[in-house]
Parts: structure tokens; C-alpha cells; sequence
């Protein structure tokens, strides 16, 4: 009878943790003109979520591998800003995702019930870091990104609270969406925002996972976020360029022109320099590719909890398991501007100052991190984790230009 | 679609004579691996722990099996909105052969049962969900001397839908098998 209770605790799914309150972490409400002050590294915004106990009762249903995870209505206030009815769900797989009573990651829709946007935005991330003891990973990750190829998605922080309970610090994480191909146009980053934004980040069949790629027969999997059904055409033309370039030897002509390898070999780039166990280099998975009519496809990383997690210079870079990095490395002209731009993007990494960078995020997160009820690193872990992280940031341009055969 | 039934029950009924004291129930388990394709998704490696195989023997030489895996009900239960307990029952025929191995073929029906999750007017509901697909195994077993167990290889093959809320999906699978079970009444 001792054990009877958790064993049946646990075939019925049930964790009945409680958990504290932690300091109160947030910044002051600040005036703004645009959607900048969200993801400001100098301020952790206020998130309170205020659910109905059938819409919690939706959320515990979800699991690890629900699919699609439901989406329920909630009140959210922003920064002691009412705005009224939001769009909610769990985000998340294997290793990030848990359950709707510990630290779940969401997807905060603002514009899912009301049509109305919130400073301009349609929907924001929370992440967990429920893989990151550092907590700041993730910032430096999508940082890195940006910095190479101009293709990322802003962060921020978020202190969270649902019906009053406190969730703790977490990732706050722009969302790629039509609104977020909107900026990408205003920047000058991409032309035109009207193309077709796919996912690419792995499907489960029974519990299998399955990596979507091109060249795979697979392009059906790509997940069409923002765009127009067109039968996966586009992403099938790379997918057959591909394949007739294995047959030719060599790199297709189709397939260097329907592909900006300047902006894809800068993310393969970061991908190594930041070690992501986890990305389009390693899966492929978390990633993002945008097709804008009438130019190449680029590509954006997503979910970035895998990264700092396996050294540049390790074997693992030196045969790429993707299919894009597989046709270039084939190809003695991609290869080498592979390399070339390796060895570019590796000083320019290096001239930045990741370290005062590294020691900000540290600085603002500190608190929240260390007094987070729900957070699950000691603070032993979390210091050797941030120590590793300042001496990755050292070391990374080298390593990256390193290949070593492990 | 039946001729091969016939084949191998009229095979097994021409076989060597029955044992003096017949079998009457079997209780064992199994395992499955093999590969199962999601259709419209890929071919993924597929793994099942028969947890519980009852055998109801209505002759020397036939058996009704039926299978369960609870394994897979716990696992689904933990890690999806769709708990299932998948289900199986075949007509199990055998033509012994030299040397006390047998030459086994059972086709059937995989059947699969469970609920899921979903919104229903902004409230949480749960709906049937039904898998079900017509199997056929075929292999070698044994029986012990005295015939207090028997153990068996397969090559196991099905092919049909889960039909759920969230939508159908079609599935085949391919499976090598292998089967222990004692024979807890009756023992030639």
C-alpha cells in the first residue's frame, strides 16, 4: 500500500508539486511607441495570464507529444496594461516541454480572439530554458544569429503569472510570422514579406521522431506558418535541384540560384560556432525557411535550447547531416565559400563584445533566475553553467576554424 | 482472400495425431519489433511489449489468441492526449513438423481502443478513437516436452486506420515477433 499511491500517481499522469513565490522580479511600466521596449535586454516585463478552471483543464491535457497542443482563452494584463482576451497553449517536445502545473513553455496569441494585435504584435513566446541552467542562452544564441545573417527573431524576459501564481522567469521570444516578416521588410532584410514561411522542425510518428529535409521526400512535412498553399512547390524545387545535383556531381545551377548561400552558410556558421546539438546542422531541426517571390531561400533559427552544447571543433561539423550542407560541401566552389565565410564570420564574431553582453544578461537575470520557485538548476549549477558559457564566448571563433577528427 | 486460411487449416487438421491430454488456456506475453509506416509521414522503427497474450486452445492444433499491450497504454496515457490500448485477436493455426517445431500462420484483427482529448465549446471533452487493422502472422514455434510452454517466432504484418477527432490516420506495420506462453490449464 506505501507504494500504491505515487505508482498510481504516476500511470495517471498526475505531479502534484506545489510551488513558492519568488521576488518580484519585473521592471517598471515604461512608455512606448513601438514594440522595442518588449524585448529590451535592459527590462523584465510583467505577464499576468488569468484562465477559467475549464481552460486550465484543457491545458493539463496536454502532453508531450499532444499534437496539436489546444489553445484556450485567457485575460492578460502586459506591463499592468489590460489587453483583454488572448489566444493560449503549451509549447514544446521531448526535453523542453512540461506540464501545465510545473514550468511549461507557451505561445501567447494576442490577436487569436480580439483581432487586435498588442504593440503591433500578433504572438509571443515564452521559453522555459528548461535545458539551460544559464538561463541566457537562448539571447546570445538568437544575438549570434543576427549578427551573421540578419535572420533572427528578438528576445526578451518575462516574469509570468497565472491566476496569480507565480511561474518565474522566462525567455520571452519573437514569434516569426507574417508580423515578423513585416519588420524583416522594414529592415531591408528580405523585399517583400508576401512569400510562403515554412517549419521545419521535426514531426513524431508514433513517438518516432522524423527530421524533415529536403531531398528527403519529405517536403510535405514542411509546415506552412505564414504564405500561400501551393502544394509545396517551392520548397520541392530545392528538393529536386538537390537531388539532381547528386546525380550531376556537382551543385545544380537551379539550386545555387534558389538558395542565398551567403544567408544559409552564415546560419550554418553560427549553428557550429554556437555548438546547437539541436539546429538545421545537427537534425535538422528548429529551423525556419522563407521563400520571397522572386528570390532565394533563407533560412531562421528556431527554439535555440541546444545550443552551447557541443564543441565547434568537433568531428560532427565536417559532414553535414542536412541536405543543404551536404550539396555545398559536395561542391568544391560552395565548399570553399563555406570556408571563407567561416573564417570571416569567425573575426567578426570575435571583434564583438559577447563578454559585457554575457555579463548584462547575468546582471538582469540574476535575481529572477537564482529565486525562480519553479526553476530547477541549484545556483551552484547555474554559476558553473554562466562560467561556461564566458569561456565558450572566448574560445568559439577559434575552435570554429578547427577541424579536428575527434 | 481466404484461400490461404483454408490451405493451412486444412494442412494442420492433416497432421500427425493429436496429443492424449489437450491444451485449453495459454498465458504469456511478447515482443514486437520491426517498422511501421505512417502513411503521408515516413517508415519508423516500431516496438510492442505483448504484455498480456491469452490463448483459448479449441483444438490440438488450433487457438484463439488475443493480445493486449498495456504498455503502450501507459506510455500514451503519459505522453499524449490520446490514450490507447491496443488490442489484437487471431485464429492461430499450426502443422507441426520434425523435430517439435510447428509451422504457425494466424491471421486477424489489431484493434486498438482509447479517448481524446478535445475542445469542445471552450471545455475539455473526450472521444472515442478507434484503430483497426486485419493482421496475419506467420513463423515457427515450439511446445516443450510434456507441453507446459511454448515459444514462437514470427513474421507479422497489418495494415489499416486510427480514427480519431483529430483526424484519420492510415498505418501499416511490419514486425518480427516473439512469443512465450505457459500453458496454465490442461498439459499434454
Amino acid at each position: 500500500m506505501t507504494y500504491a499511491a505515487p505508482l498510481l500517481l504516476l500511470l495517471l499522469g498526475c505531479e502534484p508539486t506545489s510551488y513558492g513565490t519568488g521576488p518580484e522580479i519585473y521592471s517598471e511600466p515604461t512608455a512606448h511607441d513601438d514594440d522595442g521596449w518588449v524585448f529590451d535586454h535592459g527590462r523584465i516585463n510583467r505577464l499576468e495570464l488569468f484562465l477559467s478552471p475549464d481552460a486550465e483543464e484543457i491545458l493539463r491535457s496536454d502532453r508531450a507529444f499532444s499534437s496539436p497542443k489546444k489553445e484556450v482563452r485567457a485575460q492578460a494584463i502586459f506591463d499592468d496594461e489590460a489587453i483583454g482576451d488572448v489566444g493560449v497553449r503549451l509549447r514544446g517536445r521531448l526535453g523542453s516541454f512540461q506540464g501545465y502545473d510545473n514550468k511549461p513553455k507557451w505561445q501567447i496569441d494576442f490577436n487569436e480572439f480580439s483581432g487586435e494585435r498588442f504593440v503591433g504584435l500578433e504572438a509571443v513566446s515564452l521559453n522555459n530554458a528548461a535545458e539551460d541552467c544559464s538561463m541566457v542562452k537562448e539571447p546570445l544564441a538568437y544575438a549570434t544569429y543576427q549578427a551573421v545573417s540578419g535572420i533572427s527573431s528578438r528576445t526578451g524576459f518575462v516574469q509570468l503569472f497565472v491566476n496569480d501564481a507565480d511561474y518565474g522567469l522566462y525567455v520571452l521570444l519573437e514569434t516569426q510570422d507574417d508580423r515578423w516578416l513585416d519588420r524583416l521588410e522594414d529592415q531591408g532584410l528580405i523585399g517583400d514579406d508576401s512569400g510562403n514561411l515554412y517549419d521545419g522542425s521535426y514531426t513524431s510518428a508514433s513517438w518516432w521522431p522524423v527530421w524533415v529535409d529536403f531531398g528527403r521526400g519529405r517536403d510535405e512535412l514542411f509546415d506552412l506558418e505564414e504564405g500561400q498553399d501551393i502544394g509545396w512547390a517551392d520548397v520541392s524545387n530545392i528538393s529536386a535541384a538537390i537531388e539532381a545535383g547528386d546525380e550531376l556531381g556537382h551543385m545544380s545551377t537551379t539550386l545555387e540560384r534558389a538558395v542565398d548561400w551567403d544567408q544559409v552558410l552564415a546560419h550554418l556558421v553560427a549553428d557550429r560556432w554556437l555548438g546547437n546539438d539541436d539546429c538545421y546542422s545537427s537534425g535538422p531541426n528548429n529551423y525556419r525557411v522563407y521563400f520571397e517571390p522572386g528570390a532565394p531561400m533563407i533560412m531562421a533559427p528556431w527554439d535555440q535550447g541546444g545550443t552551447f552544447n557541443v564543441p565547434p571543433d568537433g568531428s560532427r561539423w565536417l559532414n553535414p547531416s542536412n541536405a543543404l550542407g551536404g550539396s555545398c560541401r559536395a561542391d568544391p566552389d560552395c565548399g570553399a565559400r563555406w570556408d571563407s565565410a567561416r573564417i570571416e564570420l569567425a573575426a567578426q564574431l570575435t571583434a564583438m563584445d559577447w563578454q559585457s553582453h554575457l555579463d548584462d544578461l547575468v546582471e538582469l537575470t540574476q535575481e529572477g533566475a537564482n529565486g525562480d520557485p519553479r526553476g530547477q538548476c541549484s545556483v551552484a549549477e547555474r554559476n558553473r553553467a554562466r562560467a561556461t558559457l564566458s569561456t565558450w564566448l572566448e574560445v568559439a571563433s577559434e575552435l570554429v576554424l578547427v577541424d579536428s577528427e575527434d | 482472400m481466404l484461400w490461404p486460411l483454408f490451405i493451412a487449416a486444412s494442412l494442420a487438421s492433416a497432421g500427425a495425431d493429436p496429443p492424449p491430454a489437450p491444451r485449453v488456456v495459454g498465458l504469456g506475453m511478447g515482443f514486437q519489433a520491426g517498422s511501421q509506416a505512417i502513411h503521408g509521414v515516413a517508415w519508423v522503427p516500431a516496438a510492442d511489449w505483448r504484455t498480456v497474450e491469452v490463448r483459448v486452445f479449441t483444438g490440438p492444433k488450433t487457438s484463439v489468441d488475443f493480445g493486449t499491450d498495456w504498455l503502450r497504454l501507459i506510455l500514451s496515457r503519459l505522453l499524449t492526449s490520446a490514450p490507447t490500448l491496443p488490442m489484437s485477436v487471431c485464429l492461430h493455426l499450426r502443422l507441426p513438423t520434425d523435430g517439435g517445431w510447428a509451422l504457425a500462420v494466424a491471421p486477424g484483427l489489431d484493434l486498438g481502443i482509447g479517448l481524446e482529448s478535445v475542445i469542445r465549446e471552450e471545455q475539455l471533452a473526450h472521444r472515442p478513437l478507434v484503430a483497426l487493422s486485419p493482421s496475419a502472422k506467420l513463423g515457427f514455434e515450439h511446445t516443450s516436452r510434456g507441453g507446459h510452454y511454448d515459444y514462437g517466432f514470427y513474421l507479422r504484418g497489418s495494415t489499416g486506420a486510427t480514427f480519431a477527432p483529430s483526424g484519420t490516420k492510415r498505418y501499416s506495420r511490419l514486425v518480427l515477433e516473439m512469443t512465450h506462453t505457459w500453458n496454465i490449464l490442461g498439459t499434454r
